[in-house]
């Protein structure tokens, strides 16, 4: 099965991902369950994180390349039914990253790290962070934000009975509590992100 | 190789690159594949940035996270976010409010009138609770009244049109916690056509469910709801029986926003034994 997935240097830099075999794409990953896109989104995500885990320099640029090679396949092959959407996608990036290593086996991040700018500049960033986040919290509900920041209070062993005592306050299992906290944390970076950036 | 349990220690030893790079690539996968292990990852990973923000790491996982974790320029943005989400929360808007001790009456009144206010409303607040536990029993009466009703109506058919029952066994999951809790068994006898599975829910957060029946340990995918729609925190499936065998399996629910995005609710396993 391996060989499947192996570059084909003169056909990878011919393809382009159109509109139907993106539509496939987004259809083959839904398994059957409409979600407007954001399984695909999902997906890419931790197409993302996973790339960046192994410290590769380009990880978005990775998880789309991953995806447009599913794509690609299922355009050839109409649809792929040896592994479930996400293992696939997995199989796929494993070759990708390793195509990466071959191309830069230096891991290039070793080079880079932790690269701070000087301290002027890294006060105003965080001053501006703190002005984004702030404006970012006011978009949660009450709710939402009290939620937040009972849930990140406390340290060490504080934090963890702090957490116990929230969710039996709120009638959730430990296991919920921690999904809804994850849940309003990633709404808040993707809003300091937006912000940040200017768009918000 | 035995996989080892999957605990917080191991996912800080994975997200610090920390483990032998068989365990990695088990990791890899299922950070790709299991929606389970991508919410506590996601959950260990942000527990790891907030201790190194707040000073409690130290010794080799210090060291491990500023040689490992630092390297990348998306996980210092996370570092920098959970510094800024810090600041925000230990904002006096969000700290326990201590009053001056010349304002001592006054915040003691004040204090009285929430306390009176607070008592109010938990006595309401639990007023509620006890209703809705009450719908929540009557609503599961009802089912069960249903369903028998159903099996009674199917069974009393005339014989010409025997070939037509369907028998049904139905069961009431509760929500997967973390704690080891006992997976429930359910007996299931050979001539059952449907199982009705009644998911109770902790929240009624979205317009619509959706629910995934996988075999646990392969984790694969078997079967899938229509939407679904929770009615007094619980959701009715109802699963063909040709589909189960005696073994461990585990159904998702998921929550269907109003912009069609999807996002695990919370996992329900169980086991089945043939009678």
């Amino acid at each position: 099965m391996a060989n499947s997935f192996a570059p084909k240097p003169d056909r990878k830099t011919a393809w382009v991902l159109s509109q139907s075999a993106f539509r496939r794409l987004l259809d083959w990953l839904d398994e059957g369950v409409n979600s407007d896109g954001s399984r695909y989104l999902e997906i890419r995500r931790r197409l993302v994180l996973y790339f960046d885990r192994k410290n590769c320099l380009t990880p978005d640029e990775l998880a789309d390349e991953t995806l447009n090679r599913v794509a690609r396949r299922l355009e050839e092959e109409g649809t792929i039914t040896t592994d479930a959407p996400a293992h696939y996608c997995y199989i796929v990036a494993r070759f990708v990253l390793l195509e990466d290593l071959r191309r830069d086996p230096q891991k290039p991040l070793d080079e880079h790290v932790v690269a701070f700018s000087n301290p002027t500049e890294e006060k105003q960033d965080a001053e501006r962070r703190l002005e984004c986040l702030e404006r970012c919290m006011e978009t949660l509900d009450s709710n939402e934000r009290s939620l937040i920041a009972n849930y990140y209070q406390g340290e060490l062993r504080s934090k963890i009975d702090n957490r116990k005592e929230l969710a039996q306050k709120l009638g959730l299992s430990m296991n919920a509590l921690s999904i809804r906290a994850c849940r309003i944390r990633a709404k808040l970076e993707n809003c300091l992100s937006k912000c940040l950036k200017g768009g918000e | 190789m035995t996989r080892r349990p999957i605990d917080e220690k191991l996912i800080t030893d994975f997200l610090l690159g920390n483990l032998p790079e068989e365990e990695i690539e088990q990791l890899d996968e299922l950070s790709l594949t299991d929606d389970d292990f991508v919410m506590r990852l996601q959950s260990a990973d942000n527990d790891l940035v907030d201790a190194y923000v707040k000073g409690e790491l130290s010794g080799t996982t210090l060291a491990q996270f500023k040689s490992n974790y630092l390297k990348s320029p998306k996980r210092q943005e996370k570092v920098a976010f959970a510094q800024a989400l810090q600041k925000q929360i230990n904002k006096p808007a969000f700290a326990v409010h201590r009053p001056d001790f010349q304002w001592g009456f006054a915040a003691a009144a004040v204090i009285i009138l929430l306390l009176g206010g607070y008592l109010i409303f938990e006595n309401l607040r639990l007023q509620n609770q006890l209703r809705q536990m009450q719908a929540e029993q009557v609503s599961l009466h009802q089912r069960e009244q249903q369903l028998r009703k159903q099996i009674a109506d199917l069974k009393n058919q005339p014989s010409g049109t025997k070939t037509n029952e369907v028998k049904l066994l139905a069961f009431v999951l509760t929500p997967q916690t973390r704690g080891a809790n006992k997976i429930p068994l359910i007996h299931f006898p050979d001539d059952i056509d449907l199982l009705a599975l009644t998911l109770k829910v902790e929240t009624n957060d979205f317009p619509n469910y959706t629910a995934v029946l996988k075999d646990a340990a392969m984790d694969k995918t078997i079967w899938r709801s229509e939407k679904l729609k929770v009615q007094n925190n619980l959701v009715q499936i109802n699963v063909p029986a040709n589909l189960l065998k005696p073994q461990s399996y585990l159904m998702e629910l998921s929550g269907i926003s109003a912009s069609g995005a999807t996002e695990i609710i919370s996992s329900y396993p169980f086991r089945i034994a043939t009678q």
